[in-house]
């Protein structure tokens, strides 16, 4: 087409992202500036980290051979080694930890703030902002405490009045993958119907184990295993099933520990005994938050005691991630009619 | 309240049967709406949501809805961020691939390595035939899908079967099943934690509705 005009550029924006005009801008420092200002308060310190990791350092939240779904891929030039967009801030953190270990003192407390990258079956995301805090080389429930409260804290600052958070045990999880099912089949069917909540799928396996009938009885209830902390222990009261009593201990420690840091606790803090974690890496307590009116997740985080172990070293961690992207979606209020 | 997503078409007369069953006489009302959109049950604090069934993932996934109906084909090829709670074992179909009776008569398909499908489910097809090592073509059409091999749109389709009739009319047979598909009662995962004590109460009305009314069958 030499000699010809140049084509005329059509103003197009790729999907799953998006612009941030003045106000929206405006809006996502707000947000940030309340994750900056709770968390500072504690002594966590702010870090910028790249955009562009290796591979290798997102795949310790999977089953090692195989890769987080969505993530962006590329190869690095020369080297030909497999680099990837951030699609989640965690791993990032251990693996700057990881490397300054012998020059820093533990604990460290750090946040961040940005984009992460990944994109959805229906590529309906692409771009989404993330703020986040990890407290690195601390076990125990009062770091738990810590961090948890400290989410509801910025929540309140973001002017989040009516949100819940549900807490998870990675441990009871663990004991529940670990029962005697009869072969990989059916553990693979209950970890389905358990991710699903489908109590009936989950009867009907639950209902063949060489498990004591009152456990059974706690089993395949997991899905609706969801309330205050009173609600679940009155449903429960009657299990001496070991996991079980083991998590619910947890978690008296944990409203015990927050009774310094976030006096209301009962009333923002509910129990998810069926919950599944969204991330593999997590060891211990884990949350998810929700709110009134947002159809999605708005904060998440937990425990995650040896997502350090790929660098073959071992720190205690704990941390919490805000979906701002989906805190700064308008919510429309539904009309009565 | 709970807004409840129900998809018009096939599924509607035995899921109000379901529902009358357990408990929300007011479901009834759904078989003769006429224009409106919208119905309310008070035995429950219910309100209903007349959509296309394959909108229902979109108003759960979205928050539109707290809870809905809709077949594991739409599940299937959509598959959704929400909850998956029961089988309602009701509006009971299969996914088949299906061709002329012609081609049929000589055809094979284990030596198939390349063919071309018109569907409303691309992503099964595409998931089905790759996995079986066969390249394959998909048409996506969003009605009538039968009409394709008449036409010479596509030789093949895949599509619903309940009775073989609409197949039967138009000179196809199926050959291969794909999958067997059934209602299920779904939730968005926001609502599942925030009005617990809601679905759960309609939740255990219905699986009592389903186990009575397969009793009495």
């Amino acid at each position: 087409m030499s000699g010809s005009q140049p084509a005329r550029l059509v103003p197009l924006l790729p999907g799953g992202v998006c612009d941030l005009l003045p106000e929206g801008a405006k809006r996502l420092r707000e947000l940030e500036g309340a994750i900056r200002q709770n968390f500072g308060r504690l002594g966590y310190q702010e870090v910028v980290l790249p955009t562009i990791e290796y591979l290798d350092t997102f795949l310790a939240d999977t089953q090692k051979d195989e890769l987080p779904a969505g993530i962006f891929g590329f190869l690095e030039p020369f080297t030909g080694r497999l680099l990837a967009l951030r699609q989640d801030f965690t791993p990032q953190i251990a693996r700057l930890v990881a490397s300054r270990l012998k020059f820093v003192q533990l604990p460290m407390r750090l946040l961040y703030l940005g984009p992460t990258f990944g994109q959805d079956g229906d590529g309906s995301r692409l771009e989404e902002h993330q703020g986040g805090a990890e407290l690195i080389g601390e076990a125990g429930i009062k770091a738990d405490a810590e961090v948890l409260g400290t989410v509801c804290l910025a929540l309140k600052a973001m002017g989040f009045e009516r949100f819940k958070v549900y807490i998870g045990d990675a441990v009871f999880v663990k004991s529940l993958l670990a029962l005697p099912f009869q072969d990989n089949a059916t553990r693979h069917a209950f970890c389905s119907a358990w991710r699903q909540r489908n109590l009936e799928a989950l009867d009907v396996i639950v209902e063949k184990l060489p498990i004591d009938q009152q456990t059974k009885g706690i089993l395949v209830n997991l899905p609706f295993l969801v309330g205050s902390r009173d609600a679940l222990k009155g449903r429960v009261s009657s299990s001496s099933w070991r996991p079980l009593q083991k998590s619910l201990q947890g978690v008296e420690g944990l409203f015990e520990a927050l009774e310094d840091v976030l006096p209301e606790a009962e009333k923002c803090i509910e129990l998810d005994l069926g919950a599944a974690p969204k991330h593999a890496y997590y060891t211990g307590l884990f949350f998810e938050v929700y709110a009134e009116g947002f159809p999605q997740l708005i904060a998440l985080g937990g425990r995650y005691d040896q997502l350090f172990s790929v660098f073959e070293t071992n720190v205690p961690a704990v941390g919490a991630g805000f979906k701002l992207s989906a805190i700064m979606k308008v919510r429309r209020e539904p009309v009565n009619f | 309240m709970l807004t409840f997503a129900i998809p018009k078409g096939r599924i509607l007369e035995p899921l109000v049967a379901l529902l009358v069953e357990g408990g929300v006489k007011e479901a009834q009302g759904l078989l003769n709406l006429e224009r409106d959109l919208v119905l309310s049950a008070r035995s429950f604090d219910l309100r209903f949501l007349i959509v296309r069934d394959r909108d229902v993932p979109t108003y759960i996934a979205g928050g539109g809805c707290d809870l809905g109906v809709v077949g594991s084909d739409v599940l299937m090829e959509q598959s959704p961020d929400l909850y998956e709670l029961m089988d309602l074992q009701v509006g009971a179909c299969s996914l088949k691939l299906a061709e002329p009776q012609e081609l049929a008569e000589t055809d094979d398909p284990s030596i198939w390595t390349r063919v071309c499908v018109a569907t409303k489910y691309p992503r099964i097809t595409q998931r089905f035939f790759r996995e079986r090592g066969v390249e394959v073509e998909t048409v996506t059409l969003n009605g009538s899908v039968e009409l394709a091999p008449i036409v010479g749109l596509a030789p093949r389709i895949v599509d619903l079967v309940s009775t073989g009739m609409t197949l039967k009319q138009h000179g196809l047979v199926p050959v291969i099943d794909i999958m067997e598909c059934s209602a299920r009662l779904v939730a968005n995962k926001a609502a599942f934690r925030m009005k617990k004590t809601e679905i759960e109460r309609l939740y255990l009305a219905l699986r009592g509705a389903k186990e009575s009314l397969n009793a009495k069958a």
